[in-house]
C-alpha cells in the first residue's frame, strides 16, 4: 500500500469516533501522568493494561500511544512552570524555561514548548513513514561502542551547558558520574558503595535525586526570603508567544526536531541526549549565547522539540522490527501482542490497519495535545499568581508522593530530603546541579556499555574505530571536547557568583 | 565567595578520594576488562584533581576571605527553612504509620499554620482539601497505591 | 502397691488428656472450614518485587484481577522493586501472615544466596503455587550458518571463548543457564551480560553476539519476525508455541533450567487459607483471559501445587548449591 493511500485508510480509521474518544483518554491520561512525576508512563501503562483487554486491538493502540505522547509533553510543563522536570528528558527544558517563567514570560514557554512539540511530533512522523525501513535497519547496527561513543557526545556537552564556572561543572558532572555508580555493577554484579541497604542496590533513584535537587532545595531556597511572593519576580508579560519569539524559535524547532529523531530511532537511549544537544547547538550558533540560561525561548523551543521527535523515533524500530527501544516500548510491545498482533517486517503487510491507523493515531493525538494543552496554558500562567505560602506545599506533597510511589519506599523519600539539602547547599556555594543530574543519567549507561565493549571485543580497544557508527560520534565527541574547551583558554570568563549571595 | 571554595573544594576532595580508595579495594581489573572498581576509581581521582585545581585557584586570588553577604539572606530564614526540613523527616516517618490522608493533612497544617501563620480556619481547610482533593487524584484516579496507616487512609 | 496407683492415675490423666486433644483436634476440623470460609472479609495485598511494567508485573496483575473475580475482595498489586527481587520477598517474609498479604518470587530467590551478597531465605514463605515456567531457549540469528545446536556446539567446542552468549544480568538466571549449558557441553563461552532479556535477544538479532539462552517469550516476537531462530529448548517436553524446537533432552544433552514464578505468602500464614489461595489460583490459571495472555506473549504455562512447589524450591536450592559455585560466576 502507498503511503499516502495508507495515510488515508489510517486516518479513515483513526477519525472513528470511538477511536478519537480513546486516543483523546490515552492523551489526556498522559498529560496527567507527565505532570506528575513518579508515575512514569511505563507504570501508568501497566496499570491501565487491563482496561485495553476489552476493546479492539487498533483502539487500544490508539490509546497507549496517547498516553506515551501526553507524558512526554507533561513533563515540560512542571519543567517551567516549578524547575521539576516531570522525566529525565525534560531536564534540559527547566534551564530556561522556568527562568522565563520568573520573568513573567510562562505563556510564551508553555506556548512554544507545545507548539515546537507539535511540529516535531508531526514532522518527525513523516520521517517515520517514508524512512521506516532504513532507519529500522539502522537501529539494529547499534551495539554497546555505539552507544559509548554517542553518550560520550552528551557527557562532553554536559559542562558545556551551564552558565556558571566550568571548573564547577565539570566536578559536579564527576559528582554525578560518582553517584551513580552507587548500586550494583552492572557487568559483574558486585555490590557497589550500597551499605548493603537493600533499597540502594539499584542505586539512588532517579526521581527521588530529582525530586530533592530541582524541587525541594528551590523551595528552600525561596523560603529564605520572608517576603517572598512568588515565583514571578516580574509581572507577567504575556500568555502566547510573540511575534518575537516566533521568529527566534524557527531554527532551534527544525534543528531539534532533526536531533531527536534520529537519537530516537537508536534502542536503549533517553531523549535527554537529544535535548542536551539541541541547547548546546542552540548555545554554539546563537548571537547572544551568554543569554542562556536566563530566560531565552530558544532554549525551550529547541530542546522541546528534539523530544518530542524521540518517540516518534522510537516507534520505528518498535513498529517495523518488534523492537523496543525503551520500557514504555517495551510494555506496548506487550499490549500490541496481547491484542495478537506481532510486529515486525509483516506487520504492514499483514495488519495494514493496525499500522496506518495508528500512524494516523499519532497525528491525531500530537493535534490534541495541542488543543488540549494550549488552553491550558493560561490556567498554568495564572497558577504561578497563588501565594507562595499556600503553592509551595503542595509542590512538596507533589515531591513527596513522587519519590515514595515509584517503589513505594520510605528511604526514597530519605534520599529526596537529603538531596534537597544538598541542593540548597550547592546553590548556596555556587554549584550547579544541572551537570550533576545530566551526569548521574548519563554515567551508568556509559560504564555499562563500556565495559561490554570491551567483553564484546575480547578486550580490545579498536572496536570503539573500527566500527563505522561508533567512529564517527567518537570524532563528533572530540569536536565537540574541543569546541567547548577552547573558550577557557581564549578569554577569561567572568567570575560567576551565586545568585545567592 | 572565597572561603565558600575554599571549603567546599576540601569537601569534594574527600569524596573523590573516598571513592578512588573504594574503587581501589574493590579491584580495579586489568584494563581489557576493567573490574567494578575502576570506574569510580579514576573519576573519583578526577574529582580530587578538578577539587585541588579549585582549592588552588581559590587561594590565589585576590579579595577578602569573606564578603559581607551572611550565608542566610535574612537573619531568622534559618528557621523558616530548618521547620520544613523537620516537615518533611516527619511525613517520611510518620506516612506509613499514620497513612496517607492523616499524614498529609497534619503536614499541610504544620506548613500553613506554623510556617506561614495563616488562621487556623484557612489551614485546615486548605490542609484538608489538599489531602483530599491528591487522595481522589492519584488513588481513584490513577490508581496508585497510597498507604493506608492507622487511620483510614 | 502405692506405685501402680500412681502409675493408673497418671495414665487415666494422659488418657483424658489424649481425649481431649482429639477432641479439640476434631473441633477445630470442623471448625477450620468455617473460618476459611470466611476469608477474605478485606482486601488483599499482592507484592511484586519488580517494577511496574515488567513481565512480571503484568503477569501478578492478570492473576490479580482474576483472584479478584473469584474471591470477592479487590487484590491490590503493590510494587517493592529493588536488589533484583530482594527488597519485595523481604517485604512478603515480613509481613503479617493472617493471608492478607501476598506476592510473588522467582527463581531469582534461590540464585540470590549463591550470586549475591544478600538473599532473602525462601524458607521464611509459604508457597501457594507455581503460576508459570519459563525455560531457556537458545537462540541464534536467523542468518547465522549454524542450522542446529550440533553444528553451533561443534563450532563453539573448536573456538573456545570465541561464541559469545548474551544473558539478562550478571548472576541472573539465563547466565546461570548459558554457564550451565557450557559445563555440561565442556564448550568454554563467553558470556556478555545486558540489561534484561529484551536487549539480550535484540543484540543477537543484530549479530553483536552469536546466541543467547533468554526465554522463549522474549526471543518470541524477533523469531515471528523472522530475525532469530531457536535451535533447541531446555524443557522437559517441546515448547507447544514453537513445536518444531527440539529439547535438548532429545539431543542428549540433559539440561533443563528456566525461570518459574510463584505466588507465595508469609511462612506461618494458616494453611487453610493457604488452600484457598491455591485452588483460587488454579481456577484462575484455566481462565481463557489468562491463558491467551501466556500464550499471545510467549509465556510458558504451568501449574504446581503448593507441597509440588516447595519441593521445587528444595530440590531447586540442591541443585544451585551444586551447579554454581563450580561454574566460576563471580560472587560478591
Amino acid at each position: 500500500m502507498h503511503a499516502i493511500d495508507g495515510l488515508m485508510y489510517g486516518f479513515g480509521i483513526a477519525f472513528l469516533p470511538h477511536n478519537l474518544l480513546f486516543c483523546f483518554i490515552g492523551v489526556l491520561v498522559g498529560t496527567l501522568i507527565g505532570v506528575l512525576p513518579g508515575l512514569g508512563p511505563a507504570g501508568a501503562l501497566a496499570l491501565l493494561l487491563p482496561v485495553t483487554f476489552g476493546i479492539a486491538p487498533s483502539t487500544a493502540i490508539i490509546m497507549l500511544a496517547g498516553i506515551y505522547y501526553g507524558a512526554m509533553y507533561g513533563g515540560s510543563t512542571t519543567s517551567i512552570l516549578i524547575n521539576i522536570p516531570g522525566e529525565a528528558a525534560s531536564v534540559i527544558t527547566c534551564l530556561d524555561g522556568y527562568q522565563m517563567a520568573r520573568k513573567g514570560r510562562a505563556g510564551s514557554a508553555l506556548g512554544m514548548a507545545a507548539i515546537a512539540s507539535f511540529i516535531a511530533g508531526t514532522v518527525s512522523l513523516f520521517g517515520l513513514l517514508f524512512l521506516a525501513p532504513t532507519f529500522a535497519n539502522f537501529a539494529l547496527e547499534f551495539s554497546a561502542p555505539e552507544f559509548v561513543s554517542l553518550i560520550l557526545c552528551g557527557l562532553v556537552l554536559v559542562s558545556f551547558l551551564g552558565s556558571g564556572s566550568r571548573l564547577k561543572a565539570f566536578m559536579m558532572a564527576c559528582m554525578g558520574l560518582l553517584l551513580g555508580t552507587i548500586g550494583t555493577d552492572p557487568i559483574e554484579g558486585m555490590d557497589r558503595f550500597n551499605f548493603g541497604i537493600t533499597y540502594l542496590m539499584d542505586g539512588a533513584g532517579l526521581i527521588p535525586v530529582i525530586m530533592g535537587l530541582f524541587g525541594v532545595s528551590e523551595i528552600f531556597a525561596n523560603l529564605e526570603e520572608q517576603q517572598f511572593r512568588g515565583i514571578l519576580k516580574e509581572k507577567i508579560k504575556n500568555l502566547w508567544p510573540t511575534l518575537q519569539d516566533w521568529q527566534d524559535s524557527t531554527w532551534p524547532i527544525i534543528r531539534g526536531t532533526v536531533l531527536g529523531f534520529f537519537v530516537g530511532v537508536i534502542p536503549g537511549t533517553n531523549t535527554v541526549i537529544a535535548s542536551m544537544m539541541s541547547y548546546a547547538v542552540e548555545k554554539k550558533v546563537s548571537k547572544h549565547p551568554e543569554k542562556f540560561g536566563t530566560g531565552i525561548i530558544e532554549g525551550v523551543a529547541g530542546p522541546e522539540a528534539a523530544n518530542n521527535a524521540g518517540p516518534s523515533g522510537a516507534f520505528i524500530p518498535l513498529l517495523s522490527l518488534g523492537i523496543p527501544t525503551n520500557a514504555t516500548m517495551a510494555l506496548l510491545l506487550a499490549s500490541l501482542m496481547i491484542h495478537g498482533i506481532t510486529p515486525g517486517p509483516f506487520l504492514i503487510t499483514q495488519s495494514p490497519d493496525i499500522f496506518w491507523s495508528v500512524i494516523a493515531s499519532m497525528y491525531i493525538g500530537n493535534l490534541m495535545l495541542l488543543a488540549l494543552n494550549l488552553p491550558l496554558v493560561g490556567l498554568w500562567v495564572q497558577v504561578l499568581k497563588i501565594p507562595y505560602t499556600f503553592f509551595y506545599p503542595v509542590i512538596l506533597l507533589f515531591c513527596l508522593l513522587g519519590s515514595y510511589c515509584v517503589g513505594t519506599a520510605i528511604f526514597d523519600i530519605a534520599v529526596m530530603i537529603f538531596f534537597g539539602i544538598v541542593g540548597f547547599l550547592m546553590k548556596k556555594f555556587a554549584y550547579e546541579s544541572t551537570p550533576l543530574i545530566l551526569a548521574f543519567i548519563l554515567g551508568p549507561m556509559f560504564e555499562e556499555n563500556f565495559r561490554r565493549s570491551l567483553v564484546l571485543s575480547f578486550g580490545s580497544f579498536r572496536i570503539f574505530i573500527e566500527r563505522p557508527i561508533s567512529a564517527v560520534f567518537l570524532a563528533l565527541a572530540t569536536i565537540l571536547l574541543i569546541v567547548s574547551v577552547l573558550p577557557m583558554f581564549k578569554k577569561r570568563r567572568p567570575a560567576a557568583r551565586s545568585k545567592w549571595n | 565567595m572565597k572561603i565558600y571554595d575554599l571549603l567546599s573544594s576540601l569537601l569534594w576532595l574527600v569524596i573523590g578520594l573516598a571513592f578512588l580508595a573504594g574503587g581501589v579495594r574493590m579491584g580495579l581489573g586489568p584494563i581489557h576488562s576493567p573490574g567494578a572498581g575502576y570506574f569510580p576509581a579514576v573519576i573519583g581521582a578526577i574529582l580530587s584533581l578538578l577539587s585541588l585545581g579549585l582549592f588552588i585557584k581559590a587561594a590565589l586570588e585576590k579579595g577578602p576571605l569573606s564578603e559581607r553577604h551572611p550565608f542566610w539572606k535574612e537573619a531568622d530564614s534559618w528557621k523558616k527553612v530548618s521547620l520544613v526540613v523537620g516537615s518533611l523527616i516527619f511525613y517520611m516517618a510518620f506516612l506509613e504509620f499514620l497513612g496517607y490522608l492523616a499524614t498529609t493533612v497534619l503536614f499541610i497544617f504544620f506548613l500553613l499554620k506554623v510556617v506561614g501563620k495563616k488562621s487556623w480556619p484557612v489551614s485546615i481547610t486548605m490542609a484538608v482539601l489538599v489531602s483530599l482533593g491528591s487522595y481522589a487524584l492519584f488513588k481513584m484516579a490513577l490508581g496508585v497505591y497510597l498507604p493506608k496507616g492507622l487511620i483510614l487512609g | 502397691m502405692s506405685k501402680d496407683r500412681k502409675t493408673d492415675s497418671v495414665a487415666r490423666r494422659l488418657r483424658f488428656l489424649a481425649f481431649s486433644i482429639l477432641a479439640i483436634g476434631s473441633l477445630q476440623l470442623v471448625g477450620a472450614p468455617a473460618a476459611a470460609a470466611a476469608y477474605p472479609e478485606k482486601e488483599i495485598t499482592l507484592i511484586v518485587p519488580w517494577a511496574a511494567g515488567g513481565g512480571t508485573d503484568l503477569v501478578a496483575r492478570i492473576l490479580a484481577n482474576l483472584l479478584e473475580k473469584d474471591l470477592g475482595k479487590p487484590v491490590v498489586v503493590v510494587n517493592k522493586p529493588g536488589g533484583g527481587g530482594l527488597v519485595g520477598f523481604n517485604q512478603i517474609a515480613a509481613a503479617k501472615p493472617d493471608g492478607y498479604t501476598i506476592g510473588v518470587n522467582s527463581t531469582s530467590q534461590i540464585l540470590q544466596k549463591y550470586s549475591a551478597s544478600s538473599y532473602a531465605d525462601w524458607r521464611n514463605l509459604s508457597p501457594i503455587a507455581l503460576i508459570n515456567l519459563d525455560p531457556a531457549a537458545f537462540a541464534v540469528k536467523s542468518d547465522s550458518p549454524w542450522k542446529t545446536l550440533e553444528e553451533a556446539l561443534a563450532f563453539a567446542k573448536a573456538n573456545p571463548m570465541k561464541v559469545r552468549i548474551s544473558n539478562s544480568g550478571p548472576g541472573a538466571i539465563w547466565h546461570v543457564s548459558a554457564a550451565l549449558l557450557g559445563s555440561k557441553t565442556g564448550v568454554q563461552f563467553t558470556h556478555v551480560p545486558y540489561g534484561g532479556g529484551n536487549p539480550a535477544a535484540v543484540a543477537v538479532a543484530g549479530g553483536h553476539v552469536e546466541a543467547t539462552t533468554v526465554s522463549p517469550a522474549e526471543v518470541g516476537p524477533l523469531v515471528k519476525g523472522g530475525k532469530l531462530r531457536i535451535l533447541a529448548i531446555a524443557s522437559a517436553k517441546r515448547d507447544p508455541l514453537f513445536p518444531d524446537v527440539p529439547t535438548f533432552k532429545e539431543k542428549g544433552i540433559d539440561f533443563t533450567m528456566g525461570v518459574w514464578r510463584c505466588l507465595v505468602a508469609p511462612k506461618d500464614t494458616p494453611k487453610a487459607i493457604v488452600a484457598q489461595l491455591e485452588k483460587s489460583v488454579e481456577k484462575a490459571l484455566r481462565e481463557p483471559a489468562f491463558k491467551e495472555f501466556m500464550e499471545k506473549n510467549g509465556l510458558g504455562q504451568a501449574f504446581m501445587n503448593s507441597a509440588d512447589t516447595a519441593a521445587l524450591w528444595a530440590q531447586d536450592e540442591k541443585d544451585m548449591e551444586k551447579i554454581i559455585p563450580g561454574l566460576g560466576l563471580k560472587k560478591n
